[in-house]
């Protein structure tokens, strides 16, 4: 019988697997700009930029990112993510449609043959998306739970996720066991 | 005291296999009681690896259409280059994983949950 990639229903919880939408997903400029709070006309509240970094007193400030209001699939294990504190973070990589690879491109992701990328066939509601291993980065999580999901991932589906995990940052070479 | 040769990678193998996963008091004393903890998991594991390379043909799955709507259907087809994944390889992969057990779920304040530097 042919296991499914997605759960019938959501998980109670955000859960490692689970596929979210439009959360804002992207990096820093570069070189990067950082950001200072400045008055605009009518003394509105703005930032201006600058390549000079100014932190607080903590060593924190602010920078500009770059990026796109896009889906995301939670690669952080339940473990880190069951005891959500305001301050708790979850690290997500980029959920890409299938369509924006090319046709040489969607072979190579579709039958499995890329480490980086994980097929993702048939998101509910979706269609055929992939995600891209090389642009993972973490969100608050207040902000990931807030988010709408769409999909939660089958424990066949999450096996599948946490082999490609191993794979793309290990690539252990297994060759000498497949027969 | 935990000594620092328990944060140690190498002290975690024995004869090349995983017997621990993080140090702590308790598993420091518990092991000096028992010198042989790790000979369960150990023994999955090498029964694991014997046992990929029968394990393997029952995942060398047909070659379907490049759209895979299914974890059965799925393949892995011929690599084209070192970077590509061989075939099987995932398949063999997840086999292995599923012969060893979870790690148990961190006890809550056990002073893991560090807070985030940014």
């Amino acid at each position: 019988m042919a296991e499914d990639w997605w759960s019938n229903s959501l998980h109670p919880d955000l859960s490692q697997g689970d596929i979210v939408t439009n959360v804002p997903l992207g990096t820093v400029t570069t070189p990067p700009k950082y950001l200072y709070s400045a008055a605009l006309k009518g003394n509105a509240a703005g930032w201006g930029e600058t390549l000079d970094w100014r932190p607080d007193h903590n060593g924190i400030g602010h920078y500009l990112y770059r990026g796109r209001l896009a889906a995301a699939m939670v690669l952080s294990h339940d473990c880190d993510i069951d005891k959500p504190k305001g301050t708790h973070r979850v690290v997500v990589a980029v959920a890409i449609p299938r369509s924006a690879l090319s046709a040489a491109e969607q072979n190579i992701v579709f039958t499995q043959q890329a480490r980086h990328s994980l097929p993702l066939p048939d998101v509910p509601e979706m269609g055929d998306y992939y995600a891209d291993f090389r642009s993972t980065l973490y969100l608050p999580f207040t902000l990931v739970s807030q988010a709408t999901r769409i999909a939660s991932m089958s424990d066949a589906g999450r096996h599948r996720l946490q082999a490609q995990l191993i794979g793309f940052y290990t690539r252990l070479d297994i060759s000498s066991l497949v027969t | 005291m935990i000594g620092f040769d328990l944060y140690s990678v190498s002290a975690w193998l024995v004869d090349g296999f995983l017997v621990r996963t993080h140090a702590t008091k308790k598993a420091a004393s518990q092991r000096a009681r028992n010198p042989r903890r790790g000979e369960p998991l150990k023994t999955a594991v090498t029964v694991g690896l014997f046992t990929l390379g029968v394990s393997a043909y029952s995942l060398d799955l047909p070659v379907g259409g490049a759209t895979i709507s299914s974890l059965s259907s799925a393949h892995v087809a011929k690599s084209a280059s070192t970077d590509h994944v061989p075939d099987g390889y995932w398949g063999v992969l997840q086999t292995a994983m599923k012969r060893l057990p979870h790690m148990p779920e961190t006890p809550v304040g056990a002073g893991l949950e560090f807070e985030p530097y940014v």
